[in-house]
């Protein structure tokens, strides 16, 4: 059991970048609460970790929160293709949008949209296609599985000058405490079924089950040497090479209605192995 | 589906065409063989030539659904990749956690 009484946290106020970029998503969502209007005209870019959950609270909120869009129209295209569901081949023609809508009701659909993420340019600078792929088809199967989402998205971002790929999974279904609550009977919080996501624990009953997160993690903090964060309901887990954090987000504003796991490579030249990693 | 081989005496799907060079999701699985189950064909050849990735959760479904099947189930084509992960995802494997929980330290926001 994990504490969370008020006497046990540790409140700081430095955060890993992956964390940081979740918390601007919060603070956007909650000025457009307070004042009922999002203004990005002045916003020159976003990490997917705040770009999807941002597209998927405009296309809730867009008949009554006055949206004013990034000027920038790179940005600007992005979160339309969240916000209008669009299809990204359909929507720019010939160029590389690494952005996909999954839809909801179509799995041989989605597994062929996720063909578009899988250029060489961008999994031969971060350990190979095999383990690349790895991470994306595992994470994007548990969105299929678990979350009964209405909207969700993958984005891999890559990042020249920083030599980093950042890989982002968006749903807003039931959340990782809310699956294991509907389908199993218990109630846990969000950093409490996070870790028992981690730690294998399925709403599936067949052998072989619930090895998808944990084997996602051990593979991209260990093999590709990158950090990962997820978010769910009101928990959060970071891990990099060398730290794991577990964070409690206290105040209700900050919770995420569904789960969001942000993923950063670094760029390198040698194949990471999966077989190597996970055993 | 798209099958692109249909004899008399057995069907042979190209999982290229069906799906992609790249075999994601559980769904898909699930979703070929109820189609092979619903099919009056008793003998299956899934062809996977082209296809260079499958995730686990797809290859353990396949294996799942291979198992419980009553027809003549083959395979072909396959790259070392994709038996790599088929032998995989037939291991029964030990849970074993990526991160140590026995001293978490739980930060607030």
């Amino acid at each position: 059991m994990i504490n969370c009484h008020n006497s046990k946290y540790i409140i700081i106020t430095m955060y890993p970048e992956l964390i940081n970029s979740y918390l601007a998503f919060c603070q956007i969502r909650n000025e457009s609460y307070r004042t009922g209007k999002i203004d990005l005209s002045d916003r020159e870019w976003f990490y997917p970790t705040t770009l999807l959950p941002l597209g998927d609270h405009i296309k809730k909120n867009k008949q009554n929160i006055k949206y004013i869009p990034p000027t920038r129209s790179s940005v600007n295209n992005y979160i339309e293709i969240m916000v209008d569901s669009l299809d990204p081949l359909s929507y720019d023609g010939q160029s590389f949008v690494p952005l996909i809508n999954l839809p909801k009701n179509d799995t041989t659909k989605a597994n062929k949209l996720l063909c578009g993420l899988y250029h060489e340019n961008e999994w031969i600078i971060v350990g190979g296609k095999e383990a690349y792929t790895w991470v994306i088809n595992e994470l994007v199967d548990n969105i299929y599985q678990h979350s009964e989402f209405n909207n969700a998205a993958v984005m891999a971002q890559r990042y020249e000058r920083k030599k980093f790929i950042e890989l982002c999974f968006f749903d807003n279904g039931i959340s990782i405490p809310g699956s294991y609550n509907k389908h199993l009977g218990r109630e846990f919080n969000g950093i409490e079924a996070i870790r028992e996501a981690i730690n294998g624990l399925s709403t599936k009953h067949e052998k072989g089950r619930g090895t998808g997160l944990a084997d996602s993690i051990k593979l991209v903090s260990r093999g590709m040497k990158g950090e990962v964060m997820v978010v769910s309901d009101d928990g959060i887990f970071y891990k990099n090479q060398s730290d794991i954090d577990w964070y409690i987000l206290k105040d209700e504003i900050n919770k995420l209605n569904g789960t969001l796991i942000s993923i950063r490579i670094p760029f390198q030249k040698k194949e990471v192995l999966w077989y190597e990693y996970l055993k | 589906m798209n099958i692109l081989n249909e004899h008399n005496n057995y069907k042979k799907i190209i999982m290229k065409n069906v799906f992609s060079d790249n075999l994601a999701l559980r769904q898909n699985a699930d979703d070929l063989f109820d189609y092979i189950e619903s099919s009056p064909t008793e003998e299956i050849i899934f062809d996977f030539t082209g296809v260079t990735s499958i995730s686990r959760s797809f290859a353990h479904q396949y294996t799942l659904r291979k198992n419980q099947c009553n027809k003549k189930i083959t395979e072909t084509g396959e790259s070392v990749e994709v038996e790599r992960v088929f032998e995989f995802a037939k291991k029964q494997r030990e849970k074993q956690p990526p991160v140590d929980m026995a001293d978490v330290r739980v930060l607030a926001i």
